[in-house]
């Protein structure tokens, strides 16, 4: 394999448990706080709390939980037990319905520019930040670990997956084997035998 | 060849790097950090291209972008056609050759041409193609119209980026103006970005040989490039022009080879900038004169930058005619580079201390004298030059440099549409400003309007600290350098030299062959407004948009219709500023990366199992048919429909479109999005429904089902996903805010394996469920959650099929176990996996709608037979009151029917007309579907039917190019019309 064009190295994560909070934007408070879960402090932020639990607040609407893979269970228990009083939010586990990358390298950034017009620089997109955006296209979520200050992470929906890979390998200069879609009008005429079109 | 006009000493070239390249049939030689067009200067190469009309001898005007004349079509490396060549960096190896001329410049056929100039004038294609009989010479006027060739499949495919970026402090030019902006505002800590397009920085500061602190301006020059390449908050474009300035300060940058990327060619950025100093400098204006277009004629801006920058001497015989001082240092420069040298200058009285100065260096000076014409056939040999008195002389050279003053570069400020545009009286050119209450961007230096270099120096410096104060910074202090008075004197203006005879040939525009006597005839013929003069005479609309002509173009329009160049305005200005190539604005989105195509987790065991995928809505890629060897993809569909109708089948239902919902509001949101009741629907159970557009059509269909007393699963179809969610969202946050309902995506969160046939129940009751599956445990349109073969599932009694069907949902990590369980059990009841072409068989031999065919967004409830569905205890739904009025207003309504083509092997294409009797008249219907049916062992179609359902029985006609298609109407539904096998 070639060398990236930036220095970044690109990377699929295992999947950590997720969970997708959405409703009105009280009762969304009303449910995290019950569960005990770490809220940040302003939008387009991440909480975290020691056990490795994160809140990101994307939108006014919408929260994402995570935590390590092995808490799903636990943390989905509190989750639900949490919000089942309330009334106009509601918590869903989409652990299976994404899929994240890891940059790691300052080439990152210059990577996402490809495809998204937020500025991800750490100037500005700084660490603990988390938002929602275009990504080439599609619905992601990116965000800069505090943690992880030079990382940048791209979650996207798991059938989009192989298309963002795709992506982020030829932006970061690496050969991709992505493959394009068939369309419907490419499918082979029927044969001789087969009921005539006229 | 040697480069005979190279100088000894000087430049910023390379002269230890020597570069051998090929131009036409000469072998060549230059040095590294040479443009092609200063080598092919440097071996005295003038004659280098022919004009695009005409097909005259041409040669380097110019030594930047305002040249576009001078393309060459790039052999190797890396082929590619109409390259700039003033613009362009020499490489090893390179094999060039001109461009609109075979076999080669020097001699060309296609000049021939000339002796037909007369058949070529203004308005040539509006004229030309009102005759009668045009397009018997359409096409050899096409074949010899544009420039270059396009290469073979050996052509250059770059290697491209397209990107976005950000700054505080965007500076377009690192000229004079444009160092001293960025080196304030980057000393102040904002984001800067400096772009130029130079193979060097510093303008005219390098390109005049001008003297800083005593010492060469590149000695400053590299200081600041050097501190500014230092600095963390700067990022420095070369090579680089902004092509494009448009709303809310997205502007867009063409990077060429990108020092921070190897193997980049090509970058194109979109950059959101908060302030932007326009620093793009001017561009002088030639003097128009007789054959003004003869190779060795140059501005005499360019003849000092490829002396100073390049370190080439363009000719040995010097003429530099000029109105500015600006000629006076180009024949200084000239001078001091060994060449003997004439100044006509056309002002009677130019400044006595300079002209001292310049007749000291021993150069003849003819005052109030213009050049009229010039000699030579492939380069100029002589000019006539009239004196004040009128006397004509002749005098030999093979360089003529001309000076008219200066056009300020403000495309980018009128790119804006938020600049003020006007004529200066003094520049005698248009200059511009921010308009009223515009305070984004500011131009710096001589783009606006200050033409000395220690002038611009200071307006650059002024421009970025208001920019500075203007995004709340506090500007630095920077020292600008000392440097000496430069004179900067220009006289009234000279837009042409009147000729001797009205056949002489006076050039205002090079790049489209425009002569004065063209625009003569446009305003003769009533196309005396300038937008349309530049449409008449194509003058402002070849390669180089007019750079150097437009100015003299709107001067001599204003003398021939006796207005001043304000009262003729200008044309408009829009990007590109330069050619771009489009895959630089492409980028990478290509192939595989053009569209975001989707998958299941089962896509690879589709693939596996010789699935081929097509997409199946939204850009889902789906299992179209499942091939055997030697099956055509009817064989495999008609294969897969018979065992769903006679044994059992199984299809990835994943793409189907699911939003959780949940809240207290959701009855009423239901009820708000369906035609039908949704509230009082029992937990466990499921509702098919229909939702309407604002205007009464039909948005898309699907099952929701009450998961509990609080969450409710909403299906949508594959491909209106998407559209189905803007619309609950736009109704939850703009119309019905009031409604407590929260939503969640969870299309992707399930992955769906329905099994489907007759023995789908034995099946599942093989994979042994902990619930139980009999019909009267668990009826149509009713869930379970539970597990099967072990795996969680979530099992709906829904059917597309027109069979007893259940949709197992399981979590997408389960996927590939769940459906290989089901394959292996299923295969005692010989399972086969069914494509989406088998599920369309299916559908539409029960009846079933689709999106995108019945559902094609004209149709309503009524026209498909599903006007029962609608509630008659609700007082409204969306769309209610507009498919009423509708429906009141033209109750003649395309109706959903059944249609039998007599020949019963015939598909018909889906969206075939039906018209009257099959003729050519206005249609009265269209099919939607056609289909080879397996349960009636012939075509079969659904379509569209003016007021089809009272016309059962009557044969109607589709009309396929030239073919008639009799077709018998008949009820909508083929297949378990009672709807028993699916409710068994």
């Amino acid at each position: 394999m070639s060398a990236p064009r930036y220095p970044v190295t690109l990377s699929r994560m295992e999947p950590r448990a997720r969970f997708e909070a959405s409703g009105k934007h009280e009762d969304l408070l009303a449910g995290l706080r019950a569960a005990g879960m770490p809220i940040p402090e302003r939008h387009n932020a991440s909480g975290t709390s020691e056990a490795g639990v994160r809140v990101d607040w994307l939108g006014p609407r919408r929260f994402v939980v995570s935590a390590p893979y092995r808490q799903e269970e636990t943390l989905g228990r509190a989750l639900h037990a949490a919000f089942r009083g309330i009334a106009a939010a509601d918590v869903v586990c989409i652990t299976d319905m994404v899929a994240t990358f890891q940059l790691s390298g300052a080439g990152g950034t210059e990577v996402l520019a490809q495809g998204t017009p937020i500025d991800t620089g750490r100037a500005v997109f700084a660490p603990g930040s988390a938002t929602g955006t275009d990504l080439w296209g599609v619905a992601a979520t990116l965000e800069r670990p505090l943690d992880m200050p030079d990382d940048l992470r791209v979650t996207v929906d798991r059938s989009l997956a192989g298309y963002i890979e795709g992506w982020l390998m030829t932006a970061a200069g690496l050969a991709s084997d992505l493959k394009p879609g068939v369309m419907l009008s490419a499918l082979p005429p029927a044969t001789p035998s087969d009921p005539a079109y006229p | 060849m040697s480069q005979a006009a190279r100088l000894a000493h000087g430049g910023a070239i390379d002269r230890a790097r020597p570069l051998e390249f090929l131009f036409d049939t000469q072998a060549l030689s230059g040095f590294a950090g040479d443009t092609v067009a200063s080598a092919l200067l440097a071996n005295e190469v003038r004659l280098t291209g022919r004009s695009f009309k005409l097909h005259r001898p041409r040669g380097i005007v110019g030594a930047g972008y305002e040249d576009a004349g001078v393309m060459v079509h790039r052999l190797a490396p890396r082929p590619a056609t109409n390259q700039l060549a003033t613009t362009l960096p020499l490489e090893s190896g390179m094999r060039l050759t001109s461009v609109n001329a075979w076999p080669s410049a020097a001699f060309d056929v296609g000049a021939i041409a000339q002796g037909f100039s007369r058949l070529l004038p203004a308005g040539f294609y509006y004229k030309t193609f009102m005759l009668p009989g045009w397009h018997w010479f359409e096409s050899s006027i096409r074949n010899r119209a544009g420039l270059g060739r396009v290469p073979g499949d050996d052509a250059w495919q770059p290697v491209t980026e397209s990107r976005y970026g950000h700054c505080d402090v965007l500076v377009a030019g690192a000229g004079a103006a444009g160092l001293a902006a960025a080196l304030v505002a980057a000393r102040s800590g904002a984001q800067v970005m400096l772009v130029d397009d130079g193979l060097t920085f510093g303008g005219r500061l390098v390109n005049d040989g001008m003297v800083l602190n005593g010492v060469a301006a590149t000695a400053w020059v590299d200081a600041v490039i050097t501190e500014l390449l230092a600095s963390a908050n700067v990022r420095i474009l070369q090579r680089s022009t902004v092509w494009s300035y448009l709303e809310h300060n997205y502007l867009a940058v063409l990077e060429r080879s990108p020092r921070d990327a190897p193997g980049l060619d090509l970058r194109n950025w979109k950059i959101r900038a908060r302030q932007v100093i326009i620093a793009s400098g001017a561009i002088e204006r030639p003097i128009a004169f007789t054959n003004n277009d003869r190779p060795g004629i140059m501005l005499a801006s360019a003849v000092r930058t490829y002396i100073n920058r390049f370190a080439v001497l363009p000719g040995r015989m010097a003429v530099v005619f000029t109105n500015t001082d600006f000629g006076h240092a180009a024949a200084a420069d000239l001078a001091r580079a060994g060449a003997s040298v004439t100044v006509i200058d056309n002002r009677s009285a130019p400044d006595t201390a300079m002209l001292a100065a310049t007749r000291a260096l021993g150069i003849t000076c003819h005052i109030g004298s213009q050049v009229r014409r010039a000699h030579g056939a492939r380069r100029v040999s002589a000019i006539d030059v009239v004196d004040a008195k009128g006397l004509t002389m002749r005098l030999a050279c093979d360089l003529l440099a001309t000076s008219g003053g200066w056009n300020p570069a403000i495309h980018l400020a009128s790119h804006t549409r938020q600049a003020r545009v006007s004529w200066s009286p003094v520049l005698h050119g248009f200059v511009a400003e921010p308009g009223s209450g515009v305070d984004s961007f500011r131009l710096a230096g001589a783009a606006n309007g200050h033409l000395g270099a220690a002038d611009c120096l200071r307006d650059g410096e002024k421009a970025a600290r208001a920019a500075l104060v203007a995004i709340g910074r506090s500007p630095a202090a920077i020292d600008l350098p000392a440097m000496a008075v430069e004179a900067t004197g220009i006289g009234l203006a000279l837009w042409a030299v009147s000729p001797r005879s009205r056949h002489d040939k006076i050039f205002v525009d090079f790049s489209g062959d425009v002569t004065t006597a063209d625009l003569g005839l446009a305003v003769r013929e009533g196309f005396d407004s300038i937008e349309l003069v530049k449409r008449y005479t194509t003058a402002g609309m070849g390669v180089d948009q007019g750079k150097t002509g437009n100015t003299s173009v709107i001067g001599l329009i204003g003398d021939l219709t006796n207005a001043p160049p304000a009262m003729v305005g200008t044309t408009t200005f829009r990007p590109p500023f330069v050619p771009v190539e489009f895959g630089a604005i492409a980028g990478a989105r290509s192939g595989a990366r053009l569209t975001p195509w989707r998958h299941t987790p089962l896509t690879p065991w589709h693939i596996a199992n010789g699935a081929v995928m097509v997409e199946a809505g939204l850009r889902w890629q789906r299992p179209g048919y499942y091939a055997r060897p030697g099956e055509s993809w009817m064989q495999a569909a008609t294969r897969e429909a018979h065992a769903v109708r006679e044994s059992v089948g199984i299809y990835d239902g994943t793409p189907l479109g699911k939003f959780q919902l949940k809240g207290p509001g959701v009855p009423t949101l239901l009820d708000l999005l369906y035609i039908n009741d949704f509230a009082a629907l029992k937990p466990g159970r499921g509702k098919y429904g229909v939702m309407l557009t604002d205007d009464g059509l039909i948005l898309d269909d699907g099952v929701t089902f009450r998961l509990d007393e609080t969450h409710w699963l909403l299906h949508s179809s594959t491909g209106g996903a998407d559209r189905v969610h803007q619309h609950i969202e736009m109704l939850l946050n703009l119309h019905r805010s009031d409604l407590n309902v929260s939503v969640i995506p969870v299309t992707s969160a399930w992955a769906n394996a329905t099994i489907c046939g007759p023995m789908a129940r034995d099946l599942l009751r093989a994979l042994d469920p902990d619930f139980d599956v009999s019909s009267e445990s668990f009826p149509f349109m009713a869930m379970r959650e539970g597990t099967v073969g072990q795996l969680p599932v979530r099992v709906f009694r829904v059917s597309w099929t027109g069979e007893l069907s259940f949709e197992v949902n399981t979590a997408p990590r389960h996927a590939l176990a769940l459906w290989e369980k089901i394959m292996q059990v299923g295969e005692r009841f010989g399972i086969t996996p069914v494509g989406s072409e088998t599920s369309h068989i299916l559908r539409v031999e029960a009846g079933y709608l689709s999106t995108g065919h019945e559902v094609d967004g004209t149709s309503d409830v009524h026209d498909l037979g599903l006007g029962a569905m609608v509630s008659k205890t609700k007082t409204d739904f969306i769309g209610k009151r507009s498919m009423e009025l509708r429906r009141r207003l033209d109750p003649v309504r395309p109706e959903l029917v059944g249609l039998l083509p007599v020949d019963p092997a015939c598909i018909v294409p889906d969206g075939a007309p039906i018209t009257p009797g099959g003729q050519r008249a206005d249609q009265e219907g269209f099919v939607s579907a056609c289909v080879a049916s397996v349960t009636c062992k012939r075509s079969i179609a659904l379509g569209l039917l003016r007021n089809g359902r009272s016309r059962m029985g009557e044969t109607v006609h589709a009309r396929v190019y030239e073919r008639i298609i009799p077709m018998v109407v008949v009820a909508p539904v083929f297949h378990d019309a009672d709807r028993s096998r699916v409710k068994s």
